[in-house]
């Protein structure tokens, strides 16, 4: 079964001029519907989740694209491929010609499960080790996303646990132990950051309450997604102590199932490595800017290369061992599907609240419960038992976690609006919240290979859910 | 009684002059296999509307129980790498390292772009 082909186009040249809902150098217009090609069937418009599509059956549909929140479901939806996608492929072409460039992939999980489907194999068809080597074939550096996945539960864990602290037991400093180290998180400023925490690794759902909540702001992790964590961290600590290359000849690629993240790796405020390196006397002080992201790929764009390159990762053996930024957890690639980002949050949290070091065999450190497969909602109470410290500091033997996994934002917002309208309320029941855009997780996201078994656009015209 | 006066008399038409009782039953029989068949198959697509979204999912899951299986790592904070990551760059979680490179913040779009809320 062959994947259905979707047409690309290159950066127009005023897409970066800020209007009412984009800020100078943000990328607008990712997602563009060819007028010629559209026949006005209405699938887009009951897909999208921001309500961003006009047209009625049979006129051509246009996306309004202040209100777009650049997540492509449309694209992946449409079905006669009438939507095309803003891509970088030359630039990143360009880049690994250059020899003098480090180019670095930051590899997002869900690229693994749906790569191979461009190169003829069936959907759910594994491809780590193989789409390793095809990246260092093509001449890039592995940055694992999900190291940076790894990274962002330390961080959201971490956080998570911290507005616990400060909400529930007042707290104003908080003790966690990692590694047999004891680290004490200072919860001044947790003033700021109430519960119920919202997961900020998706970048369509940030948008889309930047436009539509933005009394839910304070609710969204501090955490910046994954590839932004990656992205940082590459041009930092990656090109410093690990490649021993100059920082400013790093160029970072995110290879992403998503087309909003190609928007996310272009938000001004992401030059963080160029900052930090500065401060610390690592660059000349320069006013042109240094995105932490160069670059953004989705999956069908990196597919789209590695054909120009002549390369099949389906030729290439799974065996490997990983090196540097190639280790991930069991947790970290499951960011992939809905209730991922959650499930790892949660064995995280439950290893520093009970202090039991995890049994990677043990279906005890599967959390399914919060998994969304392809439920609209989910909600989970998790019971768990509490280590001698944190039992005098609660006065109880255990702490019920409760969290909810919304798996897909729904047509105009239908399976979130509820679970924000309870915390902008404060009579949420919840202590964390995560939010996919796409139904099922990213492993269905706009950047991936659109599948024709794929008739999800059904959906919202079934009277029952079968 | 008027067109008995005129001699003309109803006779009721054989059945078989339109259609035969056999053809009939032919007509019934294609009828219902085409419809049976048309209903099937809409199910059909309806059931495996998000068959490839369940495939894309266990791939991910089998991914995690491999790297379980292989190196013993369900957890985060179990990376080596990580591990190493914050012992020699950003000492921990919220640290102020982690906190300049790794976290950021938001804002409303909605003063530039007023909508409903």
């Amino acid at each position: 079964m062959s994947v259905a082909k979707v047409r690309t186009f290159t950066e127009p040249p005023n897409a970066r001029v800020g209007s009412s809902s984009f800020r100078t150098g943000e990328l607008k217009g990712i997602i563009h519907i060819n007028h010629r090609h559209c026949v006005g069937c209405d699938t887009c418009t009951k897909v999208c989740p921001a309500g961003a599509i006009s047209g009625g059956i049979g006129t051509t549909h246009r996306i309004e694209i202040d209100r777009c929140i650049n997540c492509g479901q449309c694209l992946t939806n449409c079905p006669f491929g009438a939507i095309e996608q803003m891509a970088f492929i030359e630039e990143v072409l360009r880049k690994l010609r250059d020899k003098e460039t480090l180019t670095v992939a930051i590899i997002a999980p869900a690229v693994r499960v749906a790569i191979s489907e461009e190169f003829g194999a069936p959907p759910g068809t594994l491809t780590v080790g193989r789409l390793h080597k095809a990246l260092k074939e093509a001449g890039f550096v592995i940055y694992e996303n999900n190291f940076a996945a790894d990274q962002t539960i330390l961080e959201e864990g971490t956080e998570l646990l911290g507005r616990i602290a400060y909400w529930l037991l007042g707290l104003k400093e908080f003790e966690i132990e990692v590694w047999g180290k004891k680290i004490k998180v200072g919860l001044e400023h947790f003033k700021h950051k109430p519960l119920p925490q919202f997961t900020s690794c998706c970048p369509g759902w940030v948008r889309y309450a930047e436009l539509y909540y933005p009394k839910v702001l304070p609710h969204l992790s501090s955490c910046k997604s994954p590839q932004q964590m990656a992205g940082a961290s590459a041009k930092t600590y990656g090109a410093l102590d690990i490649w021993k290359h100059d920082p400013a000849k790093v160029y970072t690629v995110g290879i992403m199932p998503c087309t909003a993240k190609i928007f996310e790796a272009s938000r001004p405020e992401f030059c963080h490595a160029q900052k930090w390196l500065e401060e610390h006397g690592r660059l000349p002080q320069r006013s042109q800017r240094i995105p932490d992201v160069d670059a953004v790929l989705t999956t069908r764009d990196l597919a789209a290369l590695f054909k120009k390159l002549n390369i099949n990762p389906m030729r290439f053996s799974e065996a490997e061992t990983p090196q540097d930024f190639e280790w991930y957890s069991g947790g970290a690639t499951i960011f992939g599907t809905s209730g991922g980002v959650m499930e790892a949050a949660v064995r995280f949290a439950f290893h520093i609240l009970s202090g039991e070091e995890p049994d990677a065999l043990s279906s005890a450190w599967d959390f399914k419960q919060v998994r969304g497969y392809t439920n609209p909602v989910v909600e989970a109470t998790i019971q768990v038992p509490l280590k001698p410290a944190y039992r005098e500091l609660l006065g109880s033997d255990r702490f019920e976690l409760r969290v909810c996994t919304v798996n897909g934002i729904g047509t105009d917002g239908s399976h979130l609006k509820p679970i924000i309208n309870d915390a902008i309320a404060g009579r949420s029941n919840f202590h964390f919240i995560e939010v996919m855009t796409c139904s099922g997780g990213c492993l269905n996201g706009g950047g991936q290979p659109v599948n024709p078994m794929g008739t999800s656009w059904i959906d919202p015209l079934l009277p029952l859910r079968l | 009684m008027s067109c008995m006066s005129e001699g003309k008399v109803y006779v009721e038409k054989p059945a078989s002059a339109v259609i035969s009782r056999r053809t009939f039953l032919k007509i019934c029989g294609v009828g219902v296999a085409v419809t049976a068949l048309a209903a099937y198959k809409l199910t059909d697509i309806v059931l495996q509307r998000n068959k490839y979204i369940k495939l894309r999912q266990r791939a991910q899951y089998q991914d995690d129980k491999g790297v379980r299986e292989r190196y013993r790592l369900a957890v985060s904070h179990q990376n080596p790498m990580l591990k190493r990551f914050y012992g020699e760059f950003t000492t921990h979680p919220l640290s102020e390292t982690s906190e300049l490179l790794l976290h950021t913040g938001y804002a409303p779009r909605v003063k530039t772009f007023p909508m409903e809320v």
